[in-house]
């Protein structure tokens, strides 16, 4: 079942064509590594699914993106209803500075919740979904910058996952992070990906091959390749991309 | 092990030849500043008086009232800072452009900053003709602070707005990709961050406009007020009014001269203990990550 479906989409930033006529689709549950040389587009078009690059100035966008059959830029959309659907874990770990409680709490509020025992008990099954835990029940109420950047980026994780997503979108997740919280992440990545479908940037090709079911090749805002993980990394059609692939391109 | 001492000096930057000229300008307005301070201080304590601050003579018809003075500037500020909260802080968010960003801003902008270059005269007289006589406010608490908020507000509007821009933007983006509102950001994400430099920018703000006596003199009252206010529509005389009424009978009258000087050292302590509170306010802030 198709959840993200991308029909012939252009974006520009100015004068600038960064995303030219990709289209593009997402099954439901499955993992989608987009993977190429810095620059080509991948974040841009990442942030496409959730309306991010609304804030952006000069920003134009043609085409359709379609999310379980419904164009996400039509005038009708609720973004901040999009943005609960579509949820988005950044580069940099980004904890609120408040307490490690109240940055989950910020988004089962936002999603309405005001039940004080609810809120306590979501957020423990929150950060035993990120395997977080048994780090912090003991600190609760200290501040999220106690924590250390892999902690912080689960912490992330668990407020991205407070709002109730279906989607998640991952803009190079583990780039900051060291080799042990970036297992980590992955580990968290396989245990979510019965219930989410994930689209994940990423830089490092290792990890594309580790975690996706399909993996998006980009160069220079065009999607070049578009397979399954297995095909790209072992039979890429495309000369770019298997000289991409084995390091001698990017 | 080539290097001798000779060497070592060598690398030092030039000084040029204007040097002199500028340590000369330099020790000079530090010796000035440094006379009119030490000057300041020894009359003052000389004519201090504790019956001066501590008696209270209010219900007397004793002239020269100091706790009334103080009570008066305390009231002003107080309401001046009530009215320029909600609009610093709105405005604030208006002119860092989180809530739309359109090409009107630039030029708000450009006004704000004339504003906030106009002589506080022009405001006083604004006020004394709007608040004090057309809309009947009267000489005034009102009328003074209302005139007050308005020199207040272009430099809040600043200090707010660059508060607000100071907030790091990934913390902005995450609250939106949660699904929050702006002004759900605005409030539970922007305004707790930029807090501490907000309040400084008040205090700052509330500091500066304690020391302005001209839109005083045309709005919260024309002569010596000793009586406690007994509504935010009865006239008011805050300190530096108060000076100015006392020196206003010259030099001649000695005794006169002394409640000056000790007036003076009084406002000086209260200057100096402000700016410490802010001081401190923003070393906090800064040794807090």
């Amino acid at each position: 079942m198709i959840t993200i479906e991308a029909k012939n989409v252009n974006c520009y930033f100015g004068d600038f064509h960064v995303l030219k006529n990709i289209s593009f689709d997402v099954d439901k549950n499955n993992v989608v590594a987009l993977i190429g040389p810095s620059g080509c587009g991948k974040s841009t078009f990442l942030r496409l699914f959730n309306r991010m690059n609304d804030h952006m100035e000069g920003v134009k966008i043609g085409g359709e993106i379609l999310i379980d059959n419904m164009n996400i830029y039509d005038t009708s959309v609720c973004v901040e209803d999009l943005r609960k659907k579509v949820g988005m874990v950044f580069n940099m770990p980004n904890p609120f500075p408040k307490s490690i409680f109240e940055n989950i709490a910020f988004g089962l509020k936002i999603k309405g919740y005001r039940d004080k025992a609810f809120i306590e008990n979501r957020v423990v099954e929150l950060l035993e979904m990120v395997s977080l835990w048994n780090e912090v029940k003991s600190k609760l109420k200290k501040p999220a910058s106690v924590l250390n950047l892999g902690q912080q980026q689960r912490l992330c994780l668990a407020r991205a996952l407070s709002v109730e997503p279906e989607i998640l979108l991952m803009d190079e997740p583990s780039a900051m992070l060291d080799p042990i919280s970036t297992a980590k992440i992955e580990e968290i990545i396989h245990e979510l990906k019965p219930f989410y479908t994930i689209v994940i940037v990423t830089h490092s090709m290792h990890q594309a091959a580790r975690i996706s079911d399909k993996t998006a090749f980009f160069n220079l805002g065009e999607l070049v390749e578009f397979d399954t993980t297995t095909t790209i990394f072992t039979n890429p059609k495309n000369l770019i991309t298997q000289n991409y692939i084995t390091g001698r391109y990017g | 092990m080539g290097y001798s001492n000779q060497n070592l000096q060598s690398i030092k930057p030039s000084k040029g030849s204007y040097f002199p000229l500028i340590k000369g300008v330099s020790l000079f307005l530090m010796f000035v500043f440094v006379a009119f301070i030490l000057f300041v201080i020894i009359k003052g304590v000389a004519a201090f008086d504790w019956n001066l601050l501590l008696v209270d003579t209010r219900n007397s018809d004793q002239r020269f009232n100091f706790i009334s003075a103080l009570l008066g500037t305390c009231y002003l500020l107080i309401v001046s800072f009530i009215i320029s909260v909600p609009v610093g802080l709105l405005g604030g968010f208006y002119y860092s452009g989180f809530f739309s960003n359109n090409k009107y801003l630039s030029y708000l902008k450009m006004l704000n900053r004339i504003l906030s270059g106009v002589p506080s005269i022009i405001f006083g007289m604004f006020g004394m003709v709007i608040f004090v006589n057309r809309l009947g406010f009267g000489y005034s608490i009102l009328a003074g602070s209302i005139t007050l908020s308005l020199i207040a507000i272009p430099h809040v509007i600043k200090s707010t707005e660059e508060a607000i821009r100071s907030v790091d933007k990934t913390y902005i983006e995450s609250s939106m990709a949660l699904g929050a509102s702006k002004i759900h950001t605005a409030i539970h994400v922007i305004l707790p961050i930029a807090f501490p430099k907000i309040l400084s920018g008040f205090f700052f703000t509330m500091a500066r406009i304690s020391g302005e006596t001209a839109p005083l003199i045309l709005t919260t009252a024309t002569y010596m007020v000793t009586q406690l206010p007994a509504s935010v529509f009865e006239p008011v005389v805050a300190i530096p009014h108060h000076v100015f009424l006392l020196a206003r009978n010259g030099v001649e009258n000695v005794q006169t001269l002394d409640l000056l000087y000790a007036l003076s050292l009084v406002l000086l302590v209260i200057a100096v203990v402000v700016n410490i509170i802010v001081v401190v306010f923003k070393w906090r802030e800064l040794n807090k990550k």
